[in-house]
């Protein structure tokens, strides 16, 4: 399977980031990230995500590629699926995981995000990397689009509205957000064309005098 | 854009769902109830040792 990637700003400059279904070895490593930032939100989330996946594994409600996904479906076309995604970059080798999301695909093949967390403190060069919460989330509904999935849907809490209002350009989001298809390809496409913009702001030559 | 962007730069993004943090804290608690208890082993207590037969 072909990795998704999505593009984030580090020091000046779009660089590529991989974003792909843990496997299990995968999923360890994330577990250790709350031991690497202790005392964060994202740390406990991680560990926890973790923890769950493994729960899930055991009872066999687990797949760690998109082509177990479409198989588990195959065979059982109300399966309730877990797994968890992953983004990674080469250019940040040192942190091996710069964010990951897991995900429950319902019986009614639906997208459930359940956690999301970008790794506290990323740095490139000295300067912060960012859109990596925008890029999960775009690649995120795009995927679901692609597995002809019609709605994704998460709960909301009071730290994490502002983030969905944002993204999904919509005010206010309550308890849950709850997205359909179109929303899916909008979310998608506006954020390729903000992308689109940036890169090409980034690749004119300055010409101030 | 440039909002979300800023956003992410000034906020920690970690979100979890309620209910999936329930059940993963529950997991997390039947995890560490399986777990054989090893505290007679810590904090320098040497392990008993066993007698050879002569």
């Amino acid at each position: 399977m072909k990795p998704i990637i999505f593009h984030v700003e580090a020091a000046g400059e779009f660089r590529p980031v991989e974003f792909t279904f843990a496997s299990e070895s995968e999923v360890r490593r994330v577990r250790a990230w709350r031991k690497m930032t202790p005392a964060t939100d994202a740390g406990e989330f991680a560990a926890l995500a973790a923890k769950r996946w493994f729960y899930y594994t055991r009872e066999g409600a687990s797949v760690a590629s998109l082509d177990e996904l479409r198989t588990a479906i195959k065979r059982n076309e109300r399966a309730e699926l877990a797994f968890l995604m992953v983004a990674s970059a080469e250019w940040a080798k040192r942190y091996k995981f710069l964010a990951l999301a897991y995900c429950r695909r319902t019986w009614c093949h639906h997208l459930v995000l359940d956690f999301l967390a970008v790794r506290p403190g990323l740095r490139f060069a000295g300067k912060p990397i960012s859109g990596i919460g925008s890029g999960v989330f775009a690649s995120l509904a795009d995927m679901a689009d692609s597995l002809g999935m019609k709605t994704m849907w998460g709960e909301v809490t009071a730290s994490s509205a502002p983030f969905y209002e944002k993204i999904l350009r919509t005010r206010p989001v309550k308890d849950l957000f709850i997205i359909h298809r179109d929303t899916m390809r909008n979310v998608r496409e506006y954020y390729l064309a903000d992308q689109q913009s940036r890169l090409a702001k980034t690749a004119k030559p300055n010409h101030i005098s | 854009m440039d909002d979300l962007l800023e956003y992410e730069r000034t906020h920690e993004i970690a979100f979890a769902s309620p209910r999936a943090l329930l059940e993963a804290r529950m997991i997390a608690e039947m995890d560490k109830a399986r777990r054989p208890h090893r505290r007679a082993h810590r904090n320098g207590v040497a392990r008993r040792r066993k007698v050879a037969a002569h």
